[in-house]
Formats: C-alpha cells, structure tokens, sequence
C-alpha cells in the first residue's frame, strides 16, 4: 500500500509544476513573421500592383488579346493549344476570379474602411476606385457576380448580383471617389513614393476616375434597356474632367530584372510560342498602317530549306512582316514569324494602362452616338495621333495615314472604322475584346477548331466558385460548363444578366 | 446514489470477489511450516545470455518468481516435496522441470529456453519508451529487431521498413539518394494531406521535415531529413499503430509512432567490436518506353541533332528546316531507307536514361565498440560514413553518423542513460519533376547520342532548338543542381530514480537540432547572353530547426492488490515540448562572372525568410494497469495537452483510453493442445490534435502580384515582389485565420486476435479497426467573393476501417534445416462523410486538370480529370437498350471527351501484402521479400507528352487498324469507324486533357530484397584475430511484375508528406535495383 501512497503524494507536486507559468510558456503563438496590422500607406503599393499588374493586364487580358487575333499561339502544348480554340476548363477561370477578389478586390474593400479618417481622405478615394476598377474587369468577364454579399468572410455563400446593379455600385464608388480624391482637406495627407502610378498627384488620379466613368458609361451604350444617347452625353460630360493629352496617361514603370518586370515580359521570354497573328498583321498592311514595325518585328528568313550540311537559308527583306494564323496546327519555324515588338515586350518597358488615345475614342464612339459621324471624325483621328506619337511614330508618317483615312462622314460603318484604329490604339490589352463584345468590331474570323460557334462572350463560371459556392451560381442562372461562354453579356446586348 | 447505480455498482462488486474467490488458492501456504527454497537461472538456449522478465511458477501453487537482470530466479516458501518447476516467457517455447524440495534445503533448477521463430520480444517498447510485456498489451504493435534490420538493404530508414509490418504503406517515389518516402499508418486520415507518423528515437521526437524548396509538379522536391538516420546504430524499432498505442503520446502520434531504440552495451560483456562494411552497386529500372523507332515525323527519318549542330533529315521530312524534333515518329530500327544509311552509317537505338543512369559503387562502413565496465555500467559508441551514389552522377547523399550510449548506475538508486548523435549529411541532387533530368532524358529519340556533350569549340551540344535551347546533360549536371548540407545533433539525457522499492522518477530530456543550408545554383548561358538574355541564378538557404522535449514520469511496478490475484501498476507524468524553426534565404538574378555564385555577385538579390516559428506544447498524463492473474489485462490511459497554437481559453484538450487484453489460453480450464497462445484484445481511444501553427490570426504578407499567366506551369510569367522600385509593402493574407478553432479529435475502436500454435511453430494475429476523424483543423477552400480562398475551420468527417492479418511460423524445421515465413496483409477503406457546409471536393495535389482531390462521399483520394462521355453518365446522353457506361463515340470513330471533369477513380489500394522468407542450412541462411500493393490507380502525367511525342510505349502499337467499343452519340448503334493509329491518332485519344487515359493501375508485386548470408566459422575468424563474421550478398528490387503500362508504378512525385502526390507520376527519377556484398564481424 506504501507505494499508493506515495504515488497519490506525488500526484499534487507534479500537477503544481505542470500549471505553475503555464500560460505565460504557451503564449507563443504570435507569428513574428507576418504582421497583424498594417497602415493604409503601407499596403497601397501592394494594392495597385495587384490590381494594375495582374487584374488589368493579367491572364484575362492575355486571353482576350489572343481570342481578338492580336497574337497567336505557335505551337501545340498544353493549355493554350486548347485557349487558343475558346476551350477553357471551370479550373483555368478560377486562378483570375480567386485572384481579383483576394487580392484587389478585398484589399481595396479594406482600405477603403480603414481609410474613413479624413488624414487618409486621399488613400479612401484611391481604394474607392480600384474597388470600383475590380469590379468592373470581374463583371465585365463574368457578366453576374457577388458584390453586395461580397468581401464579407462571415457570409460563406455570397449570393450574385446582376451586372447592372454591379454597375450601379460602379458609378456610385466612382463619383465618392472623385468627391474623395478632388478633396482640398488641409489635414488630408497625399501618398508619396508610394503612389507607384501617380507618385501622389492627386489631380492625375481624380482625371483617371473621370476617364473610368467616361469608359463605363460609354460601356452601357448598347445594353438592353439602357438609353443610348443619355449614356454617351453621361460619358461626354465625364470626359471634360479627364485627360487633356498623353502626358496625363496612367504609365507604370518596370525596372526590370527578377520580380520587377513587365507583365507583357513573357512574350519576349516565350517568343516561339507567341507570336504575331496574320490577322493583325494584315490588317496593318492593307491599311499601310506606320504602327507594324512598333508593334511587331520585322522576320529574319523568308524560308529555310533543305537539311545539314545542304542547309540553306533565305534571309528576308527588310522589314517583311509575317504573322501566324491563329488556331492553324502548321507553325513556322523560329525566324520566320514576327514578334511581338520590344516596346511591348521588353522587361522594362513602360506598361500603359490608361491613355488618352483611348479615351479620344471613347469620344468618338460617344459623339458618333450623340450628334453623328461628322462630329466623331476629330476625336478619332485625335485618338491616332495620340497613339502613334505616344509609340514614337514621325509626325510625317502620322500625317500621311491620317490623310489615308477617310473621313468618318464618308465610310459606310464608322462605328467599325473608328473601333478597328481603337483596337490597332490598344494593342495587347483586354479592351478590345470588350469593344468586340459589345459592337462585333473588328470582325475577327473564328479559329477553325473552334470548340464553341462563337468567340467567347464570358469566361464560364470558376471551379472553386462550383466547389464552393454551387447553390448561387446555379442561381445567377448563367450556364456553368463551356456553353456559357456563348452567352452574351447584359451590356453586350444580352438579358439582364 | 440511485438505485441503479447502486445495483451496477453491487453486481460488479460480487463479480470482481467472485473472480478473487475463484483465484484464491486452495492450497494454504504455511509460513513456517516444512518448507524449502527452490533458485536457478533462465538463459536463452541459442545465445547463453540471461534471460530477465521470465516468468517461474509452481502450477499448483501461487508461487512464482520473475527472473531478474542475470536471469536468476528465487522461490521461497516451497512446500517440501516434489514439484514441477514451469518456466514462461513470451518468444520462447514453455519449459518444465521436476525438483525435489526438502524442508529447509534450497534446490536448484536451471533452464535453457528454446526461441519460438517470429515471436516479438517478451518485452515491447511503448509509447514514451515504455516497456511493457508483450502480453499484456491491447493494441497492434509490430517491433522489429536489429537481427531483421540489419538484413534490410536500404540506408536510411524509412524505406527499410517497407513490407516489414501489416498496416503500414510507404511509398519511395524516387531513386535519387537522400529523397523522402511517403508513409502513413492505417491509411491516410488529414485532409491536409500530410498523414506522417512520429519518428522517436531514444524518447526525443525528431523532425523528419523537409526544409528545402519544394515544388512537386516543378522542381521535384528535396530531400526529406528521413536520410538522417542511420539504420547502423538501432536496436529495435516499433510501431504503434492505433491510438490506443499512442494515445500517451497525444496529439503528435496521430498519424501513429515510430518508435527506435539505439544500441546499448550488454551487462558483464567485454569490449567487443563490430565492424560492417558494405559495397552497393545501382542500376536504374527503365521501361515504358519505346526504343526502337527513330527520331522524325510522318516516318521520316531525323536524327535529331541542332540543326547548326550537324542536323539532318531523311528529304520529304516535314522537318527539314528543323531536324532537332524531340518526335520519335520516324521510321523503325528495321526498316531504315538505304539513303538515310547511307548519309548516317548504322544508326544506334538506345533508351537515353541507359547511357546517363550509371552509378559509382556506393559504399557504407561502420565500426561500433560495446563494452561494460563492471558494476558501473555499459557503454556503445560508434560511427558510420556512408557514401551513396545516385545513378545520377551528380547526385548522392554522404553521411557521417557518430554515436555513443552510456548507461550509468551512479548509485543504487539512480541510473543514468546518455545517447547522443551527431549527423553531418552532404546530399547534392538534380531538379526532378517537370524540369527534372529524367524528363530531358524521356524526351530524346532512341537515336539521339548522349555521350557526345560538347561540340569540339567548346559549346554544348544542344538538346532543343528554341531561342533558349537546353544544353547538353553533361553541361546540366555541371552547371544546374541543388546542393544540401545538414548540421545535426540529437540526444537524450535520462536520469532513473528509484523513490522507494517499486516507485521510480525518470526524467528523459531530449534535444534535436541542426542547421541545413541549402544552394541552388545555375550557372550562366554564354549562348544567351549573344540574345542580350541574362541567365544565371542562385538561391541560398539556411534553416535551422530545434527540437526539445522532456517527460517527468513516476511509476509504481506492479504490485498485487491485497491476494485478490489484481495486480496494480501505474504511472503519472509530465511533457514539455517545444519545437522552433527559422530560416533565412537569399536570391540572386543574373550572375555576373560565370561559376561564381556568391550571392554579391548577381545583379539583382533579393532576402527573405522565416524570422521563427515556435510552438510549445505541455501534456500530463497518466497511465493504470491492472493484471488480473496474468491472464487479464486493463489499461486506462488519459492525456491532457496544453498548446500553444489554440485559442488561450480553449488550448486545453483531454483524451482517454481504455484497453483490455485476455490470455484466453490461460484464462479458461481447457483450450486445444495445438494452440499453445491465445490473446484478445479490445481497446477504444481518443486522439486530439492541436491547431497548425498561427491559423487562429490573419495576416498581412509581403506584397506580391502574379505574372500574366501564373497558373500555366510552363509559362510562368512574370511576377512581381515587393520590394518593389524600392518599396516594400502588404497585402491581406488570402487564408482567413480563425479565433474559434478548438481540437480535432479522431476516436478509434481496435479488436484483435493473437495467437500462437504448435508448438510456437505458427502464430497469427488479426487485428479490427475503425477510425473516426472529425472536426479536422484545415484551410477550407471558401467562396474568394468572401476576400478569403480558404478559412481555417474545424470540418470535415472522415471514416477508417481495416483489417490487419500476419500468419507466420516455421514450417520446417530440422536440426540443421530450418524455414521460416510471414504473411502481413492489411486493408484499408476510408470514407469521406463530409467536408465543409458548401464546400463538396477538396484539391490535394496535381494541376488545374487533372488532379488528386477529397471528395464527400467517396474514399481518400480521388483523380478528378476529364474523361470519355458514357452512355447514361452524368450529364451525356443515355441510350435505352445500350449498357449504362458504354463509350459514346463520335462520327469520327472517335471517342468525346466529357463536358466537365469527373471522378476517375480512387487512388486507395484494394489492399497491401508482403511475403517474407527465411531459409536456414547450417552457417547458410538466404532470406527474401515480396512487397505487394493491390489496386488502386495512379495518373501518369507523362503519357499526355510521350505519346504525343511517340516516345511511350502505349504507342508501340502504332500502324495499325482499331476500332472503338462503343455506339456512335448520333445514333446509339455500335460503332464501326475504323482509325488507323498513325501520328495523329494518340494525341487525340491520349492527349493533353484526356485524363482518363492516363490512369494506370498502381497495384505491383516486387521482389523487394533477397539476402544469402554464410557464417563463416570461427575457426577461420579466430586466425584473423575475429570473433565472428558473416559475409552476404543483397539484391534489392530484383524483380517487379505490374499490369501499369509505363513501368514502375511506384515511381511518383512522393517525396515528403502529400498523400496525393503519391498517385501522381510525372518524370520522377527511377527506382534503382541494387546489388550488394557486405561482410559484419565481430572482434
């Protein structure tokens, strides 16, 4: 019985030593690594990386680039042998949609809550307008989306919203934040070196928020149920308060080398496989258009023929332009198919991700709308010559294409003319897939594999969405498999979805 | 008190004095009558050593004895007269002896036991190092000895234990020296995918991490800290399966413990060396591959080379302006055109891995030194180098193991046991995976020459012709590889008290830690930097990980409780762990000189790392036995765990277990005489889990944006980090921490069987088991509308179920001819309840598509791909009269490939099985190993390249007419299109996205091992100046037999802890098969 004893006397001095400071030794779980917090100055350079590096010129911008014939495909590997012909899996649409929402989405979502003191009056306008932003490309790509159940983590099956009411919540954000960033607050303190955009020049900003109104406006224009005229005077009087001349263009700089190059950087890294598209490429030379040898390179070879030692090679003639025809299966050899230009693809080069050029257009199209072609034919060829001066083109040269162009009066379509130099103006963005959605301009012809009848008309619904969230989608109503892809958006002329 | 209880109460009372009335002896014991003492020594018949533990008994009587460390045993109180002495213990056949006691006198009567082949020892490590008898225990272990171990062929740890238990599953996906293996217990149950169990080694947990980058689908991964730990210096090795087995443990056993005792010298024996040395040659298991067509396309002969290398076409090829094709659709070896042989000279087909894989022989040595020093104790120390090579040249894993044990007894009452180790490992290795050699390899015709590596200027011959064309492999295994180098130290400090007779104090406090520094260089493409292309990188990484753990424990021995034949015995304790890791990285771009890979001379460098990680853990435990006659044994344990990564309201978490084992053979009058053995056992346990570490908060990360096509591996654009111009910033994290989460808990129920028969001659054991896992800690995948991907939540219900059988025995036995053998076969099923509210699959490994998943509803592990659309299958069409999962086939005679991505099937095996063998002729012994996993599926990632390529051999069959079983989707009549299986055929059928055609069976029988070893005699050891020796040759995976078309099924990305990169092949290095000789002596 001795040893009971001694065990039950054992029993409280090893519970002691066990409890005493138990909780002061336990309390390490607070990761050094990772801070709870962070002030709004801090975090806006992440921010608008994410948004202006991967949102708006990401794997979305990537592929309506591609699927508007500005570039080709040249070779028959995975993933983008099947994008190429308008095949994209629910798995493929779910690293963007994940990414707009985690990463700009919520991180603007945020800011803009933390910002609401006015000292951060300036930081609240910038996040109200890249959440503005991010909900736009998210609807604009997926037509109805969670917006007021979303950035909320207690609501874990956010319900979707219409993509007129997104709008709605689009112009809404866009009108706070100009009222934010135009503010003459004395205590208000302006972003500095960590403004990575407009290093802090307010004035630029609130001009980029007029410039995003003036676009989603004009976006409307042909949406069912929507007023044509009332939405181009809406983004004719936007456009007063935006950019005066190129030098007002939101331009990111890319120093270049390991983690700091331009995203467009993996066409001169994968230059075999993205080449330049016959289509482009011959709509450039039918209108003899001075922009082919900027946004393209001129080929090496004609032609290489016979084998070892009887090799022989045909060098081209300068400046000899030769694209790949999108979705064809015969890829011509290295040296022998354009690229995409240097000053597009080149690691440090700057990345347009606003332009006055643009916004001409938008006028253009927006006074076609309003007063007829006549009034549309100086914003349009404003929107050439901004383009071409911004790409270095010689004024002669601008002068002689001008003179090349038919008045807009003249032409049977000017719609189609004035989209077609608009596509030429935004060459690799996600614009003019936009445009073509909306107007059916340029009339790019459909891949001959094509996996649906028509290009694509949104990106199908995410598989993460489906695994996670599958009672909403279903309830948004738009089909969840490839057949989505076909079915066009609201402001594309679509039902109301 | 109610009335029922009172009742329960009363009825278990009269039954526990009925089992003590039945139990009391009928014969009184009469102290101080005519009586005697009956003494003597137990030793074991084989190797003369005592025997301590044996149990000694006077049937007839309640006298007994247990043997003590000197296997001697005294019995007082003998009643005069003649009695039958029994002596008992476990591994050994029973032994009887008659003595005669006289009144007053002391008889003696010594024993020699005769060993029962396969018995597990008589006494068996469990969790915390306890030994406790083999009998008495509730649960599954299997203990494996240093005599089987050293038969074992592998150097490091894990992969020796391969088809050694039934149970355990342990896949080494990858032959490269130094890489990991992928090993659960009972099947997998953490929706993290990560199922490793706990590695212990002398009471001190170690860290079996993997510390390096690690990109499965990419790079490969690196090496695991498994190749640590030398096989040289164990004693024994256990295995604790359930929870009720580790339920001491806790939280950190979940998955199951391993449990490794080192060498430790032996009472009373001299100074004695060992010394083993081993020689291992390598050779690579190829196949899957075609080797007898060559390089073209359309049947045009190529030979492949650059075409500013030499490259040349057969005229008429497609590929005239680009002989370098990596298309192995050119004409056969037998029937190359006159013009190709005339321009060519005879041409050389040959499978490329065949001239790349060869390894230098490896070699493996090691010198031990055991001894005694009297009363004070005993001692071991000893060393190991060994240096592997991998069949590729630049890879191998070198180890120094140094090692010394000292058991002290200080004094009578306090003893001391010291174990340290100290490992210096050095493991250089190429990238595997995607961008690994054995892709390059894969890629290149039968008739392409590897030994030629430069051209005569001095550049490498090119292997692709893109702008970026990739070098020679010479050039590769020069200028690109990883290297690793590891710091370690481990040991343990335990001092024994003895508080009072039967109650002693034993504190064991353990320490782990080392330093690993990790480089990965690339060297400059001059080629590139003609382009204006800079190439060159390096990352550097030190990681320094700590490990600490101590347990206060006081037992009570057993002790009877009162004559009411209950013995009692306990213990209490008390653990602290703390476990601290930190690394630092640095990155550099562009180098500057070539070879030079200071981190200073890159042009851009960049710094990050892991500031520290620490998680602290406190557990009080306790454990009561009770023994009732030595036939009956309960066990109730209970843990309660502190940690430090829950909420501090809510870190606290208690688990119970509650065990019972019957010696049935013992417990009831009669039992057949053949069965010599009999146990039951039933055991119920609870297990809780802690938190991972810093999930309860969220967190803002170092800014980051992702390249324009991120999640396409091979074009991985560019991403940004920050800093960024300069500027450093943060972004939300995208996983929402949770300040909620409480414990997982898994609850697992375990009934089993042992016996042993005839003798001793033939055992088995069965066991039953079903285990509950619910309220998993995991990242939730979540809506991302939320603003999070995944939030940490406690979900998710998932069900084990198996059965474990191991039927051994001797079948043969003569004095100098003996056989013996073992069958382990285990089954697993597991079942997924449920996962999220919401949430219905969850991603484990792979790509986008296809990829490995968890699915509600269906077994662990899923591939989860597109395949054919079938008749009546989810959304396609559905044909009356035609079979419900009938191909549908398209006009084209083709199959369609399904709208959207489906189950294609479970990766869980139908079951696993090895076969061990062991035959005995005087001095010569030759033992052998089958290893058996039955079913299941695998996706071999490979195929959707190689027969697009023409290089697999699903495309053998090629130039010929097939038709597929299937009705056409138009019309539901059979089909009848005929295709012709040309160049164009398999990429429509196993191309890129057709998932379903990448499933291979993962089931395959291997002769793991085969050992001769010859005893030589001492007589010609004793001239040496030796004691002992014996001399073996090893083979080690002589033969494979499996219905997987591209060879090895066990060859896949598992590496280190994700279950599902286990069923996931993609280009990974080949498994080796091993010759070795090696001689063990004694001196």
């Amino acid at each position: 019985m001795r040893f009971m004893i001694g065990m039950a006397r054992a029993v409280p001095v090893l519970l002691a030593a066990g409890v005493v400071s138990c909780q002061s030794f336990l309390d390490v779980n607070n990761n050094p690594n990772a801070p709870e917090t962070a002030t709004v100055d801090i975090r806006l350079p992440a921010l608008e990386m994410s948004f202006l590096h991967s949102t708006y010129n990401g794997q979305t911008a990537l592929w309506g680039s591609e699927w508007t014939q500005q570039w080709a495909f040249n070779a028959t590997r995975r993933s983008y042998a099947q994008v190429q012909n308008y095949e994209l899996f629910d798995t493929d649409a779910s690293s963007s949609w994940d990414y707009f929402y985690s990463r700009p989405g919520y991180a603007s979502y945020t800011m803009a809550n933390d910002a609401s003191d006015a000292p951060n009056t300036y930081y609240r306008g910038i996040a109200k307008l890249f959440n503005a932003w991010t909900m736009q490309i998210i609807t604009d790509l997926w037509g109805p989306a969670p917006y007021t159940d979303a950035f909320k983590p207690e609501i874990r099956e956010p319900k979707y919203d219409s993509q007129q009411s997104i709008y709605n919540g689009v112009f809404a954000n866009l009108d706070t934040a100009y009222t934010l960033l135009t503010s003459t607050s004395s205590v208000a303190r302006k972003p500095t070196t960590n403004d990575l955009l407009f290093a802090g020049d307010m004035t630029r900003w609130a001009k980029l928020d007029k410039y995003l109104q003036a676009r989603a406006n004009l976006r409307l224009a042909y949406a069912k149920g929507e007023d044509k005229v009332g939405r181009a005077n809406k983004a004719l009087a936007a456009l007063t308060g935006a950019f005066a001349s190129n030098a007002d263009d939101a331009d990111l700089t890319y120093p270049g080398g390991s983690g700091a190059r331009n995203p467009n950087y993996t066409f001169q890294d994968l230059r075999t496989v993205f080449v330049a598209s016959q289509y482009m490429i011959d709509m450039l030379q039918s209108r003899k258009d001075p922009r082919l040898g900027i946004l393209f390179t001129p080929i090496v070879y004609d032609s290489i023929k016979g084998t070892g030692t009887s090799r022989k090679t045909f060098p081209a003639k300068p400046n000899t332009f030769v694209g790949h025809l999108a979705g064809s299966d015969v890829y011509p050899a290295d040296s022998t198919v354009s690229l995409i230009g240097p000053y597009f693809s080149n690691e440090n080069a700057t990345l347009n991700i606003a332009s006055f050029s643009d916004q001409k257009f938008t006028e253009a199209e927006a006074r076609l709308i309003v007063s007829g072609a006549a009034a549309a034919d100086q914003p349009y060829r404003d929107g050439i010559t901004a383009n071409m001066t911004k790409l270095g083109v010689p004024q002669s040269a601008i002068t002689a294409y001008l003179a090349t162009r038919p008045p807009l009066a003249a032409v049977a379509n000017p719609l189609q003319e004035i989209i077609t130099e608009k596509y030429v103006a935004n060459f690799l963005k996600t614009e003019p897939w936009n445009d073509w959605r909306r107007t059916g301009y340029p009339v790019v012809p459909i891949v001959p594999a094509a996996v649906i009848p028509t290009i694509p008309q949104r990106i199908r619904a995410p598989n993460s969405e489906l695994s996670s969230n599958a009672t909403q989608v279903a309830a948004s109503g738009i089909p969840t498999g490839e057949d989505g892809m076909t079915v066009k958006l609201w402001w594309a002329g679509g039902d109301n979805k | 008190m109610t009335r029922w209880t009172r009742s329960v109460f009363a009825g278990v009372a009269t039954t526990v004095l009925a089992l003590a009335v039945r139990a009391t002896p009928m014969m009184a014991q009469q102290p101080g009558g005519a009586t005697g003492t009956v003494v003597g020594q137990v030793l074991a018949g084989n190797t003369k050593s005592a025997l301590q533990g044996a149990q000694v008994t006077i049937p007839g009587t309640t006298l007994r004895a247990g043997t003590s460390a000197e296997g001697r045993y005294i019995i007082r109180n003998v009643p005069a007269g003649s009695h039958t002495v029994r002596v008992q213990m476990l591994g050994f056949a029973p032994k009887e002896q008659e003595v005669s006691v006289a009144a007053g006198g002391t008889a003696t009567a010594n024993f020699e036991m005769a060993d029962i082949p396969y018995a597990v020892a008589p006494v068996v490590v469990t969790a915390l190092g306890i030994a406790r008898e083999e009998k008495s225990l509730a649960y599954a272990t299997t203990s494996i000895s240093s005599s089987t171990i050293e038969k074992v062929p592998e150097p490091t740890m894990i992969q020796a234990l391969a088809g050694q238990s039934a149970g355990i599953a342990i896949t080494s996906g990858s032959g490269r020296p130094g890489a990991g293996a992928y090993f659960s217990i009972r099947g997998n149950s953490s929706f993290s995918g990560n199922s490793q169990p706990l590695f212990v080694i002398d009471g001190v947990p170690v860290s079996t991490n993997s510390d390096s980058p690690s990109n499965a689908l990419g790079t490969g991964s690196a090496g695991s800290r498994q190749m640590d730990f030398s096989m040289e210096n164990v004693d024994e090795i256990t295995i604790l399966k359930g929870a009720a087995a580790t339920a001491l443990y806790g939280s950190r056993a979940a998955n199951g413990a391993v449990i490794i005792k080192t060498k430790t010298g032996k009472a009373g024996q001299p100074l004695r060396f060992n010394y083993n040395s081993e020689l291992r040659y390598d050779r690579p298991i190829l196949g899957g591959y075609v080797t007898n067509w060559a390089a073209g396309n359309n049947g045009y002969f190529c030979n492949g080379k650059n075409v500013n290398q030499g490259g040349w076409c057969e005229p008429g090829s497609p590929n005239a302006t680009n002989p370098q094709t990596q298309n192995t659709w050119g004409p056969n070896i037998d029937s190359i055109p006159q013009i190709v042989l005339d321009s060519m000279g005879p041409i050389r087909f040959r499978d490329a891995r065949a001239d790349f894989y060869k390894a230098e022989p490896s070699l493996d040595n090691s010198l031990r030194g055991t001894g005694s020093m009297g009363d004070l104790g005993t001692y071991t120390f000893g060393g190991e180098y060994l240096n592997q090579r991998g069949v590729n040249p630049a890879e191998k894993l070198s180890r120094l193991n140094l090692n010394a044990n000292l058991n002290l007894k200080l004094s009578k009452w306090l003893t001391s046991i010291t174990s340290l180790t100290k490992v210096q490992s050095s493991n250089p290795y190429s990238d595997d995976s995607y961008s690994g050699i054995d892709h390059t390899l894969i890629n290149l015709p039968p008739n392409w020459d590897i030994r030629q590596g430069y051209m005569p200027d001095g550049t490498p011959v090119f292997l692709s012709s893109s702008t970026n064309p990739q070098p020679s492999l010479q050039w590769q295994i020069a200028n690109e590889y990883n290297t690793e180098t590891t710091n370690r130290w481990y040991g343990s400090q335990q001092f024994q008290v003895l508080l009072a007779p039967g109650l002693h104090l034993n504190n064991n406090a353990g320490l782990d830690t080392y330093v690993s520094e990790f480089g990965r260089f690339v060297n400059q493409r001059p080629w590139l930097a003609a382009q204006g292309i800079t190439s060159g990188s390096t990352q550097q990484r030190k990681s320094t990980r700590t490990n600490i753990n101590d347990d206060l424990t006081l037992t009570a021995d057993p002790r009877e409780l009162m004559n009411t034949g209950i013995t009692l015995s306990g213990l209490l304790g008390g653990n602290v762990l703390s476990q601290q890791a930190a690394s630092i990285t640095g990155n550099g771009s562009s180098i500057v000189l070539p070879d030079y890979y200071n981190l200073g001379n890159f042009a851009t460098q960049t710094v990050s790392g892991t500031l520290t990680t620490n998680k602290r853990l406190l557990g009080a435990y306790g454990q009561l036995e009770a023994d009732y006659h030595d036939w009956a044994f309960f066990t109730l344990t209970g843990r309660n765990d502190w940690s430090s990564t829950l909420p501090t309201n809510a870190n606290s978490y208690f688990y119970p277990s509650a065990s019972l084992a019957i010696v049935f053979t013992d417990a009831l009058p009669w039992h057949p005489r053949w069965l010599d053995f009999g146990k039951l056992r039933l055991s119920k346990a609870k297990v809780g889990n802690d938190a991972p570490l810093y999930a309860l908060t969220t967190r803002y990360v170092n800014g980051s944006a992702t390249g324009a096509d991120n999640d396409q591996q091979q074009f991985g654009g560019p991403s940004i980090s920050f800093p960024f111009r300069g500027v450093t910033s943060y972004i939300a994290s995208t996983s929402l921490g949770n300040p909620t989460l409480k414990p997982e808990t898994s609850v697992e129920d375990e009934i089993g069987l042992e016996t042993r028969m005839f003798g001793g001659r033939a055992s088995l054991e069965v066991s039953l088991y079903r285990k509950s896992s619910y309220d998993q800690i995991f990242s939730v995948p979540s809506s991302s509308a939320t603003g999070f991907t995944s939030i940490s939540r406690n979900a998710g219900d998932m069900r084990n179920n198996g059965i474990e059988v191991s039927l051994g025995g001797r079948p043969i036995e003569f004095k100098s001819f003996s056989w013996d053998t073992r069958v382990n076969w285990s089954k697993n099923r597991s079942q997924v309840l449920s996962l999220a509210p919401g949430v219905t699959s969850i991603f484990l490994s792979g790509y986008s598509w296809p990829q490995i998943r968890i699915m509600q509803g269906q077994p662990y592990g899923v591939i989860w791909g597109y395949g054919w659309k079938k008749n009546c299958v989810a959304a396609d069409p559905c044909y009356q009269g035609v079979a419900p999962g009938t191909l549908l086939i398209g006009d084209n005679g083709y199959p369609i490939k399904s709208d959207d991505q489906r189950n294609l099937g479970t990766v869980e095996p139908a079951w696993l099985g090895s076969w061990t063998n062991e035959f005995r002729a005087g001095r010569f012994s030759l033992s052998g190993l089958f290893d058996t996993r039955h079913g299941g599926k695998l996706i071999n990632f490979e195929t959707q390249y190689e027969v697009s390529n023409g290089r697999s051999i699903l495309t053998e069959d090629r130039y010929t007419w097939t038709t597929w079983d299937g009705v056409n989707i138009n019309t539901g009549k059979p089909n009848t299109v005929r295709l012709f299986k040309d160049q164009n055929y398999y990429p429509l059928i196993y191309g890129t996205d057709r998932a379903e055609m990448q499933i291979e069976n993962a089931g395959y029988v291997k002769l793991r091992e085969v050992t001769l070893s010859y005893r030589v005699p001492e007589r010609y050891m004793s001239r040496l100046g030796l004691q002992g020796g014996t001399l073996y040759v090893t083979g080690r995976n002589l033969r494979g037999w499996y219905s997987s078309p591209s060879g090895d099924p066990e060859q896949d990305l598992s590496q280190g802890t994700n279950a599902g990169q286990q069923f996931f092949r993609q280009y990974s290095e080949p498994q080796t098969r091993a010759f070795l000789v090696g001689i063990r002596s004694l001196f």
